[in-house]
C-alpha cells in the first residue's frame, strides 16, 4: 500500500513533468538555420552611411530566409542596412532585405528576406548602410575560414557575426533527429546519431529504474517507525 | 593451494557475484540511473564547453604524453593537436557565445578534420602554463588513465573518454551520499536513496563530474570524507575510519587546494571520534590516531616539497592584474562582502565596483542557488528563468525546515555530527569568500562559481533524507516518489536546454 502511495507520485510528478517538457518543446520554435560562427564580442568595424559591408563565400547548409546582425549606433537613431544575397560565383541577386534603422543601444537587428536562399550554395551577403549615422557592426577577428570580409570594398582581417535564420521555424520537438546528428559529429568513433536515440531511450528507462529503486526501498524500510537514529 | 583454471573462474565469479548481492537494490538501481544520466551528460555536451576545459585537457595531456606537469611557459598551453581539434570544431570561439555561435554542424567540416588529423599532429608539445597549471595532478593523474588507452586516436576520442570515465566519480558520489545517510540517520532506504538521488543527479553536479575538471574528483573525495567523518564520530575513532579519513582528505589536498578547508573538519571528528572512546582506551588510541594523521600529512608534504623543488604553485595564487590597483584585505571590508553577498547592502556598507560579483542583486542566489543547482557551459547555458524560481522555492524548503530540526537536536551525538558537518561547511564558504574577495580587492574580478560549493553536495541530500525521515510514516512514500521524479524531470530539463542551445 505504501509502496503503491510512493509509486503513485512518483508516476504523477514524472508524468505531468515529461507532459509539460513535451509540450514546450512542441511548441518551442527555433529559428537558427545556421552562424558564420564569428561571436558577437566587440564593435569591429564602422560603417559610413553608403558603403557596405560583404562577406564571402559563405556555405549554405540549411535554407535560410533571414540575416540577423548586431549593429552598434554611434550615435541614436542607428543605422538601417539594405541586405543583399548573391551567388558567390555568378553574382546573381537570390534574395534582399531591410534592416530597419532607429534604435538606441547595440541590438540585433533582423532583415526578413524576399526569397528563400536554397541549401548547398555558395554566396556573398552584404549589408549597406542606409543611414543615418555611422554605425559598428559586432564581431570578432579573425574572419572563419574561407570567409572574407570587403568593407567599402577593402579586404579586412575580421569576422562579422551573422546568423541566418528559417522562414518557418521548426519546434524543437520535430528537430531531434537533427540535433542527434549534430551531436554525434566530432565525437569518438563508435559515437553516432543512434547513440544518442539508445540514450533518449535509456534516460526513459531511468525513469523505469527510479520507480524500481522507490518501491524497493519503501519495501526495505518495511515499517511505520517515525524516528531515526543516531 | 593453486585451483585448476575452472575452479578458480568460478571461485571469482562467486566473489563478484557474492559482492554485487551486498550492493542493497535501491542504491543498485539508483546508481544506474545515475549512470545513464552521466553517460547522457557525457557525450552530449560539446567539446570543451566547461570552464577552462580546454586548460584542463591540456593538463592531462601533458601528464600523459610528457610526464610533466604544466608550467613551463616557453612551450605552448595546448599541444598541436588540441587546438586544431579546437579549431575545427570552433571550441573557442563558441565559449561564451553558444547563441551566436554553434559547433560545427557539417559532417563535412568533421570529415575535414578526421583528414587532417591523419597528418598526426603533435600530442606532446602543450605543457605550457595556463590557469589550471597551479592545480595539483591526482585528478589528472585519474582523467590519464582513460587518457592513455586513446592516446593513438584522434583529441575528441581521448576528451569523452575522460569525460565518460567521470561517471565512475559520479558513482562514487552517489555512493558516499547513500553512506553517509545510512551513518547518520540509520539504515533508513528511502532516506538513503533521496540523499544519493540528490547527489548524483543535480544537474550541475552530473554536468561537472563528467566535463575534464578537478572538481568532479573533489566532490566525490569530500562526499567520503564527509562520510567517513561521521563514521569517525558514530564508530568512537576506529582505526580503519582515521586512516580512510586521513587519506582521503590527503587525496582532496592533491586534487585542488580548496580541500585544504577539509581539514578543521576532519581534525574536529577525529577528536570527538577520540573523546568518544571510553576513557580507559584513549590513551591507546593516541598512537593509532597520530599513524592515521600521517596518512594525511606525509602525502601533502611530499607534494608540498615536490612542488617547490620544481617551482610550482603549492596553491592556486590570487595576484593584481596587470594595471590593477590592489587593495589591503580589509577586515570591516570583508564582512560588508560578505554581508553583501547573502543579505542587500546597508547605507554605511563599502559600495563595491560594479563589475564584481556584489553588484548582482542578490550574489547568493545568483552563485550559490542558480548555478548551485545548475548553469552550463562556461557559464552561459541557462535553463529556463522560471526554473531557477522554483529551485530558490525547493532550496528553502530543504534548508529552512532542516535547519529547524536541527535546532531542536538536544543529544550529544547529533550535536557533534552537527557540528561536524557544520565545521566543513562554514570552513568551505570561509575558504572561497577570503578568496573571492582577495581576488576582488587585487583588481581580478570575482571568482566564485556555484560548482564551488558542490562538495557539499552530500550535505544537501542529507537534509532532504533528513526531512524525509521526519515526515509522518504515511507520507515518506509519496514524498520520496516526488523528490526522485522531479529530480529525473529537472535532468531531462537540463539535457534538453544543452541540445537546444548547443545544436538548434
Amino acid at each position: 500500500m505504501r509502496a503503491r502511495l510512493g509509486l503513485a507520485a512518483f508516476v504523477l510528478v514524472a508524468a505531468l513533468g515529461l507532459a509539460a517538457l513535451l509540450l514546450a518543446s512542441a511548441t518551442d520554435r527555433r529559428s537558427i538555420a545556421f552562424s558564420l560562427d564569428v561571436p558577437d564580442i566587440e564593435p569591429v568595424l564602422s560603417v559610413e552611411p553608403g558603403q557596405a559591408v560583404c562577406e564571402s563565400p559563405i556555405e549554405t547548409t540549411v535554407a535560410f530566409a533571414g540575416i540577423r546582425a548586431w549593429p552598434v549606433p554611434a550615435a541614436p537613431p542607428g543605422a538601417g542596412f539594405a541586405v543583399t544575397v548573391r551567388d558567390a560565383r555568378s553574382e546573381r541577386i537570390l534574395a534582399t532585405g531591410r534592416m530597419t534603422p532607429g534604435y538606441a543601444t547595440t541590438t540585433p537587428r533582423t532583415a526578413a528576406l524576399d526569397a528563400t536562399v536554397p541549401v548547398g550554395r555558395r554566396v556573398e551577403v552584404c549589408l549597406r548602410s542606409t543611414g543615418p549615422q555611422r554605425a559598428g557592426l559586432l564581431g570578432a577577428a579573425p574572419s572563419p575560414e574561407p570567409v572574407t570580409v570587403t568593407v567599402a570594398g577593402k579586404r579586412s582581417a575580421i569576422g562579422v557575426s551573422l546568423i541566418f535564420l528559417r522562414r518557418h521555424p521548426p519546434s524543437l520537438l520535430s528537430l531531434v533527429p537533427t540535433i542527434f546528428r549534430r551531436a554525434a559529429l566530432f565525437r569518438p568513433g563508435w559515437v553516432g546519431a543512434w547513440t544518442f536515440w539508445i540514450l533518449t531511450g535509456a534516460l526513459l528507462g531511468a525513469f523505469v529504474l527510479g520507480a524500481r529503486a522507490l518501491i524497493d526501498a519503501i519495501r526495505e524500510d518495511g515499517d511505520d517507525r517515525e524516528d531515526t537514529g543516531p | 593451494m593453486a585451483l585448476p583454471p575452472k575452479a578458480r573462474d568460478g571461485q571469482r565469479g562467486g566473489v563478484f557475484r557474492r559482492a554485487f548481492a551486498t550492493v542493497p537494490r535501491p542504491l543498485a538501481a539508483i546508481l544506474t540511473v545515475v549512470l545513464i544520466v552521466g553517460l547522457a551528460w557525457a557525450l552530449l555536451v560539446p567539446p570543451w564547453q566547461a570552464p577552462d576545459a580546454p586548460q584542463h585537457f591540456a593538463y592531462a595531456q601533458s601528464l600523459a604524453e610528457r610526464f610533466a606537469l604544466p608550467v613551463d611557459q616557453r612551450r605552448r598551453a595546448l599541444s598541436s593537436a588540441q587546438s586544431a581539434a579546437d579549431l575545427a570544431v570552433g571550441a573557442s570561439n563558441e565559449a561564451f557565445y553558444p547563441d551566436v555561435v554553434k559547433p560545427d554542424w557539417s559532417a563535412a567540416g568533421y570529415a575535414r578534420y578526421l583528414a587532417s588529423a591523419r597528418s598526426d599532429p603533435s600530442r606532446s608539445n602543450g605543457g605550457g602554463t595556463t590557469n589550471a597549471s597551479a592545480n595539483p595532478p591526482l585528478y589528472y593523474l585519474y582523467a590519464d588513465l582513460a587518457y592513455w588507452p586513446t592516446e593513438s586516436s584522434n583529441a575528441f576520442d581521448s576528451l569523452y573518454a575522460i569525460q565518460i570515465w567521470g561517471i565512475a566519480l559520479l558513482l562514487l558520489t552517489a555512493t558516499g551520499a547513500w553512506l553517509l545517510a545510512g551513518e547518520v540517520l540509520g539504515h533508513r532506504r528511502l532516506a538513503q536513496l533521496a540523499c544519493a538521488a540528490v547527489a548524483g543527479l543535480i544537474p550541475q553536479e552530473t554536468f561537472i563530474s563528467t566535463s575534464v575538471n578537478p572538481d568532479a574528483l573533489l566532490v566525490a573525495l569530500w562526499t567520503l570524507a564527509l562520510w567517513l567523518g561521521a563514521r569517525v564520530i558514530v564508530r568512537g575513532a576506529q582505526r580503519r575510519d582515521a586512516v580512510a579519513l586521513c587519506a582521503v582528505t590527503a587525496a582532496a589536498i592533491l586534487t585542488k587546494a580548496t580541500a585544504y578547508a577539509l581539514v578543521p573538519p576532519v581534525l574536529l571528528a577525529l577528536l570527538i571520534g577520540w573523546r568518544r572512546r571510553p576513557a580507559a582506551e584513549r590513551r591507546a588510541m593516541l598512537r593509532p590516531l597520530g599513524f592515521a594523521l600521517l596518512a594525511l600529512i606525509v602525502p601533502v608534504l611530499a607534494w608540498v616539497g615536490y612542488a617547490k623543488a620544481t617551482g610550482h604553485s603549492v596553491v592556486n595564487g590570487i595576484g593584481a592584474s596587470p594595471g590593477a590597483h590592489a587593495q589591503p584585505f580589509n577586515v570591516r571590508q570583508f564582512v560588508d562582502y560578505v554581508w553583501q553577498f547573502y543579505l542587500p547592502r546597508l547605507p554605511f556598507m563599502t559600495r563595491f565596483p560594479e563589475d564584481v560579483s556584489l553588484s548582482l542583486p542578490l550574489p547568493v542566489y545568483y552563485f550559490w542557488i542558480r548555478e548551485g543547482w545548475g548553469v552550463f557551459g562556461w557559464l552561459d547555458v541557462v535553463m529556463p528563468a522560471w526554473v531557477y524560481g522554483v529551485l530558490v522555492a525547493i532550496s528553502a524548503l530543504i534548508v529552512f525546515p532542516a535547519l529547524a530540526l536541527l535546532a531542536r537536536f538536544r543529544d550529544r551525538l547529533r550535536l557533534e555530527l552537527a557540528a561536524f558537518f557544520a565545521l566543513a561547511l562554514v570552513a568551505l564558504l570561509g575558504l572561497l569568500h577570503v578568496s573571492d574577495y582577495r581576488s576582488i580587492i587585487a583588481g581580478d574580478g570575482p571568482l566564485v562559481q556555484g560548482r564551488y560549493l558542490l562538495p557539499l553536495v552530500a550535505l544537501l541530500g542529507l537534509a532532504v533524507g533528513l526531512l524525509l525521515s521526519r515526515l509522518p510514516a504515511r507520507w515518506r512514500p509519496a514524498a520520496g516518489g516526488i523528490v526522485l521524479a522531479a529530480l529525473l524531470v529537472l535532468q531531462v530539463l537540463a539535457l534538453g536546454t544543452i541540445a537546444r542551445t548547443y545544436y538548434t
